[in-house]
């Protein structure tokens, strides 16, 4: 019994102590008693990645469009997206509305100066005839007047005749000259209608896929206004945007892994093409042209990820990314000095896609520093080390 | 002499501990209230504080970015950067809205910012910052998000890369960091849905979509899903810049809207929370009250059932000095019980709450203090009680 009173009274004495301890545990943890709980790590050296992270689309080098060259209505589209195509094959034709009646037209004024040559011809022949007649006439006459057998008079008229079949002949041939003409321009001006016509026929100069169909059979369009698009598969590649501040290291044949949207992590593989001469002002980035090495899927407009790889990994010392901060306009980090946080400026190189800050001065192998805090460090601040946040 | 009250407290050991437990709980319930309070003026000030910011550049004429809305061209920060005194500057989106995240709805405010210029959170608890320009995200752990998690905003998946703390906005909403150049897409850009019917839209009206030409509809079309507008520049000064000069500045000659550290903070805790910490302050001053009352009558009511014992003391020769200080030593440990069950309780159950619950010492302090007052005036009554006490009444009288 008393055994027990006096276990009861122990109870009693604990609980007034454990009340105590739970308030001064209450106490320490909050409020600016408490050290600040912070990760520390080491300083290590190891091989670092050098890579440049860059979103693009898949574009085709050369997008061939395809449309009229005069404003018309589309007669009839033989090719659809989708459909491989070959240099000089009929995709889709104009309405030639009354093109073909003027071609008739022509061809009949053709015909017809054909005619008008053959008539100014004979006509020419005519008049030859005449003329011969008329000189023969002419040169006996002269003959019969040098005897006095006729009056000078006759004579002279006969000559006269002569002289305007001659001038007749030589209208007659003057037309002949120009019935020839006339039907050179004849046939120059239905070769114009043919070629008009021609042009009316939608070809691919080029081999390729049709990749997209902007109008259909039936739809007025105007000059130089798209109908069908045409690309070359071979000439796929990706316009990449990379942030200007990373675009130095970029040059022509660096590898690059792609990852397509829908692809999901399936990467494909490429190389840098070129860097396009002119940068974008507005958004502060270069664009940077990314062929595939392999066979590259005809997804074009699909949002890519690009990763460069602008140089061999590199051994260099180095801290993870988020244990570098900026204090008083200066890079560096925080260190642990006798409990207290102390901030000690650093000379940083390239930082890698997976966080990983090269030192290149301030800082000695093995040292350690803060990385993760729950709150701003700032010096003097009193610290815990704990494993994690 | 004898501790009459460490005697008395001994013998009814367990009844006077509950006692004082219970008032904890009060006592505790009053703390939270109070850490409530902070908490709320800590969450608008959070914000200023973790921008690391000096000067907030806003729209002409709003208390943006966080008041009001406010809306800057993205190139702005050029002529900014030249201006004298300026040390850093950042161009910063926000907006408020929900993530889905594996079958779970978290409402946060997206941050756009530009990696290493000020907007970006000062300190991490876990991952790494944001490196590459795009679809990488960090956290305030209040989120709920781990590192590695994938996270969908819009039309994007985010990879979160590292958390935070107490990054949160005046409203108590957590924080998530993402690059700024997708933050101003996530703002503009609309589900596919409303980006299709709009097409369509456009395409009917005849003066955007004239026959003829062709190339108008695309150019309308693009302008309005490209969007290079931020809510707001914010700026570092150079070591011993004043920011109030460079804020003059800025609105003076610039046409723009400049808030110190000072004008931000007043906005906010003044203008924007202060109705919301009003009401739960008035809500404190009540529950301070009721609490001292209720101390008060249990402290009396336990007096009052001490009457008889009280009335023996009194018989056996006991003189009004011992009993009153017996009673109010009686009253005052329950007091300090109380503060102390309650400064753990209250300790304990903070990070429970789903808004931030800021404990101040001063608070607690104050709590100690008010808590011994009201003991001991509440005894005062008990004693008034006790030395009337006719010791008759000890013998059954």
């Amino acid at each position: 019994m008393s055994r027990l009173a006096g276990l009861k009274r122990k109870a009693w004495m604990a609980a007034p102590a454990a009340l105590i301890s739970a308030f001064v545990w209450a106490a320490a943890t909050s409020g600016p008693l408490a050290p600040v709980k912070v990760v520390v790590a080491r300083a290590e050296s190891g091989p670092l990645e050098q890579r440049v992270f860059g979103i693009g689309t898949v574009e085709a080098r050369y997008v061939y469009t395809i449309g009229p060259t005069q404003p018309g209505r589309i007669a009839r589209l033989l090719a659809d997206q989708g459909d491989a195509v070959k240099a000089g094959q009929l995709l889709g034709e104009m309405d030639p509305v009354d093109l073909d009646e003027r071609i008739a037209a022509a061809e009949a004024a053709r015909e017809k100066s054909g005619g008008a040559r053959a008539v100014a011809k004979a006509q020419v022949e005519q008049a030859k005839n005449r003329y011969d007649l008329a000189a023969a006439n002419a040169e006996r006459y002269a003959r019969l007047r040098d005897s006095a057998t006729i009056s000078a008079e006759l004579a002279e008229a006969k000559v006269a005749d002569a002289d305007l079949a001659k001038a007749v002949l030589t209208g007659a041939e003057a037309a002949l000259r120009i019935a020839g003409q006339e039907i050179e321009k004849a046939a120059a001006d239905l070769q114009s209608l043919r070629v008009q016509k021609n042009y009316l026929r939608l070809v691919s100069r080029y081999d390729g896929v049709v990749v997209s169909r902007d109008a259909e059979p039936g739809s007025t369009v105007v000059a130089g206004q798209s109908v069908l698009k045409v690309v070359d598969p071979k000439t796929l590649w990706i316009r990449a945007r990379v942030d200007q501040a990373d675009a130095g290291a970029i040059a022509p044949g660096q590898e690059v892994l792609i990852t397509l949207r829908s692809l999901g992590q399936h990467a494909l593989k490429g190389k840098v093409s070129r860097i396009e001469m002119l940068g974008d002002s507005v958004t502060v980035e270069r664009v940077v042209d990314i062929d595939f090495t392999g066979d590259a899927p005809l997804r074009l407009g699909e949002l890519a990820e690009v990763t460069i790889n602008t140089a061999p990994a590199k051994n260099a010392l180095h801290v993870p990314a988020a244990a570098v901060k900026k204090a008083d306009g200066k890079t560096g980090i925080w260190k642990i000095e006798g409990g207290k946080t102390v901030f000690c400026a650093v000379q940083t190189g390239i930082t890698t896609l997976d966080g990983k800050t090269e030192i290149t001065g301030g800082l000695r192998p093995d040292e350690s520093f803060i990385v993760y805090s729950p709150v701003e460090l700032r010096g003097g601040m009193s610290v815990k080390q704990v494993k994690t946040l | 002499m004898i501790n009459l009250a460490g005697r008395d407290i001994r013998h009814h050991g367990s009844r006077y501990i509950f006692t004082g437990m219970g008032l904890g709980l009060l006592i505790a319930l009053t703390l939270s209230m109070a850490g409530i309070y902070r908490g709320l003026v800590d969450d608008g000030k959070a914000i200023i504080d973790n921008s690391g910011a000096d000067i907030w550049v806003v729209q002409q004429g709003t208390l943006g970015p966080y008041a009001e809305p406010s809306a800057l061209h993205d190139d702005i920060y050029r002529s900014l950067r030249a201006l004298p005194g300026v040390a850093d500057t950042g161009n910063v989106t926000y907006q408020t809205m929900q993530v889905r995240s594996a079958g779970k709805d978290v409402r946060v405010m997206v941050t756009g910012i530009e990696p290493n210029a000020p907007g970006t959170p000062l300190y991490l608890v876990s991952g790494r910052p944001i490196i590459r320009g795009h679809y990488e995200a960090v956290a305030d752990v209040k989120t709920g998000f781990k590192t590695g998690d994938r996270i969908r905003l819009r039309h994007n998946e985010y990879t979160v890369v590292g958390t935070t703390r107490r990054m949160v906005s005046s409203g108590g909403d957590p924080m998530l960091f993402i690059p700024l150049r997708d933050s101003q897409e996530e703002q503009f850009v609309r589900d596919a849905d409303a980006v299709v019917t709009d097409r369509l839209r456009l395409a009917q009206n005849p003066r955007l979509n004239p026959p003829g030409s062709p190339g108008i509809l695309g150019a309308v079309e693009e302008n309005q899903v490209s969007s290079h507008s931020v809510n707001a520049v914010l700026l570092r000064v150079a070591k011993g810049a004043d920011p109030n000069a460079v804020a003059e500045t800025v609105k003076r000659w610039k046409r723009l809207g400049a808030y110190t550290k000072e004008e931000m903070t007043d906005i906010l805790v003044v203008k924007m929370i202060a109705v919301s910490a009003r009401q739960i302050f008035m809500f404190l001053v009540i529950l301070t009250l009721v609490s001292t009352a209720i101390i008060a009558f249990i402290i009396y009511t336990l007096t009052i059932g001490k009457i008889r014992e009280i009335a023996v003391l009194k018989l056996v020769g006991a003189s009004s000095r011992t009993i009153a200080s017996m009673i109010l030593q009686e009253a005052l440990g329950l007091g300090l019980i109380g503060f102390m069950f309650g400064k753990v309780v209250a300790t304990v159950w903070a990070p429970y709450f789903p808004k931030y619950v800021l404990l101040l010492p001063q608070d607690s302090l104050r709590g100690i203090v008010i808590t011994m007052i009201v003991s001991a005036l509440a005894s005062l009554l008990g004693i008034r009680a006790a030395l009337q006490v006719d010791p008759s009444e000890a013998i059954g009288g």
